[in-house]
């Protein structure tokens, strides 16, 4: 897996998901590691549970504009952001999808689709809350945006000292996502029982 | 990576105004501004923040903490920045150094409060009702945000009136890499209110009579705004030009659409106001060297009518409207104005 040189990334779902924690998260990480990054929040005024989400640039050339309009990656928490996001995505490009959430597969086959049921496993963890960070772990798996331990540190940097505590179980999600896309067999098994094909 | 940061727009502002020496900020939260006036409650010890009952008390406050000697800024979005205009008059009247941050959204009315717009070009420079010369500049990254604030809290100083820094809904919510760049700061030096003769009337006043009721006076006065102002602008007439080889088009943008823009700074030449207002000569002169000149911003052509009275001719213009900065929309747009003038 080499280095991403330019990750255009959405993160989508509906607010109190943390999806602007994930979008801050990469950038923080990113310039951690001395990328470009934007981070622009998109979400509605007056609605709390709204749809909300994010645009994410990590390169390694500074940024033009801020706003992806083709994303080469996205995580979806919930349906509507599937819906809405999914037909926007470049060719070939990674979704990454909260199975446990999404009442439905990836439809395109151009993309490669990875399906997994962050809020189940952030529930087994025992906090729902972390689900964003098993969707990042996911993601973080599969591209090499951010080195995993630059996403640990910039957790440690962004919680503020009353949560503290937390760091470790967003560690640990985050270490769920990834064994999860590593292992990959459950993934497989949920696109041939879907699909009808297997997840390559 | 010593003096690189993460930052959001907003807070740039809050940190440039912090480091320009604000004294006071007064204002009325709303989206997508709020964040500047959360940020500067951080600053006790320095900055006195009120959280008024709406944007014309917060303008008010101002006028009268900068006329007792104070740095003074609010900060708003379109509809408070409507509310604030015969305040902001009442600033250019009696001469009170502050600075008015307006971060658009769309507009007209609530509009879309959480996205970015450009649709208050025009209220910057006619707003309020007489003559007055505002200097209006319009930054277009988080590190210039920053330094263009302070920036703005000079040129108040210098020009005695209220300055206008322009971000939009996009800018102010961004977060990106930043590098902070300070600049000199300037020291008034009119004295505050009670010290000396001068007086401090919304009416038209002449020398020291408060109220002079002859044309010639309300000439005189108007006159000597405008010289003001246009000098101390003149030490403020930022702007970046990109020129390219063979380009036969130029397109002007700033703030956020001017990020959009530069996709294109290989195929075009591109002049990014940053001092939005009084209009740079140099876009004129700069102009000349171009076939076509074509106008991206995001409203339905305020700034274009102002180029095309600058560089007298007509322009392209491309518009873009209710929060999208899609490249693809400059890529049609540009397609059209290149079959429009062949």
């Amino acid at each position: 897996m080499g280095r991403v040189q330019q990750e255009r990334l959405i993160i989508a779902g509906f607010g109190g998901q943390g999806i602007m924690f994930m979008g801050k998260l990469l950038c923080c990480a990113g310039m951690l590691e001395g990328r470009h990054v934007t981070y622009m929040p998109s979400y509605g005024a007056e609605v709390r549970g709204g749809t909300a989400y994010c645009n994410v640039i990590v390169s390694d050339e500074e940024i033009p504009s801020p706003v992806v309009a083709e994303p080469t990656a996205a995580i979806i928490m919930n349906t509507p952001s599937l819906i809405k996001f999914e037909p926007m995505l470049a060719k070939k490009g990674l979704i990454i999808i909260n199975s446990a959430l999404v009442d439905r597969p990836a439809k395109r086959r151009d993309v490669e689709p990875i399906h997994i049921p962050a809020t189940n496993i952030a529930d087994r963890l025992g906090n729902t809350r972390v689900a964003n960070m098993v969707a990042l772990g996911a993601f973080l798996a599969k591209r090499d945006v951010v080195q995993m331990q630059t996403a640990l540190a910039a957790v440690e940097e962004m919680l503020p000292p009353y949560r503290r505590h937390l760091v470790e179980i967003n560690r640990q999600a985050l270490g769920e996502g990834k064994s999860f896309v590593e292992s990959r067999s459950a993934d497989a098994i949920w696109g041939k029982i879907t699909r009808g094909f297997g997840f390559g | 990576m010593t003096g690189r940061l993460i930052l959001q727009g907003n807070d740039a502002v809050a940190l440039g105004a912090v480091k320009a020496g604000l004294d006071f900020f007064a204002g009325y939260p709303i989206t997508p501004a709020s964040e500047i006036l959360h940020a500067l409650v951080e600053y006790p010890g320095q900055v006195k923040v009120l959280q008024m009952e709406d944007e014309i008390a917060s303008i008010n406050a101002c006028v009268g903490a900068a006329l007792a000697g104070a740095k003074a800024m609010t900060a708003t979005s379109g509809p408070g920045f409507s509310l604030m205009q015969e305040g902001i008059g009442l600033g250019h009247m009696v001469e009170a150094p502050l600075v008015i941050v307006d971060v658009q959204r769309v507009g007209p009315s609530t509009g879309m409060p959480t996205f970015g717009a450009q649709g208050d070009l025009l209220q910057c420079r006619w707003g309020s009702h007489g003559d007055y010369f505002p200097i209006v500049l319009y930054p277009n990254s988080v590190s210039e945000i920053y330094t263009q604030t302070i920036h703005a809290f000079n040129a108040a100083e210098e020009s005695m009136s209220p300055v206008v820094l322009l971000t939009d809904g996009c800018l102010g919510h961004l977060f990106e890499t930043a590098e902070l760049v300070d600049v000199p700061l300037k020291t008034r030096t009119a004295r505050p209110l009670g010290g000396g003769s001068r007086h401090f009337t919304s009416l038209t006043h002449a020398g020291d009579h408060p109220k002079a009721t002859v044309p010639s006076a309300h000439q005189e006065l108007i006159a000597a705004l405008a010289a003001k102002t246009a000098g101390v602008a003149a030490r403020y007439a930022f702007y970046e030009y990109l020129p390219v080889k063979g380009a036969d088009t130029l397109l002007v943008a700033f703030g956020a659409a001017s990020r959009a823009a530069y996709h294109f700074k290989g195929e075009c030449a591109i002049f990014r106001p940053i001092r939005i207002f009084p209009m740079l000569e140099e876009l004129a002169e700069i102009a000349r060297g171009y076939r076509r000149v074509v106008v991206i911003e995001m409203n339905a052509g305020q700034y274009k009518l102002l180029v095309e009275a600058l560089i007298h001719r007509p322009v392209g213009f491309i518009p873009l409207l209710g929060g999208a900065v899609r490249v693809s929309q400059i890529e049609e747009g540009l397609k059209k104005c290149l079959q429009e003038s062949t």
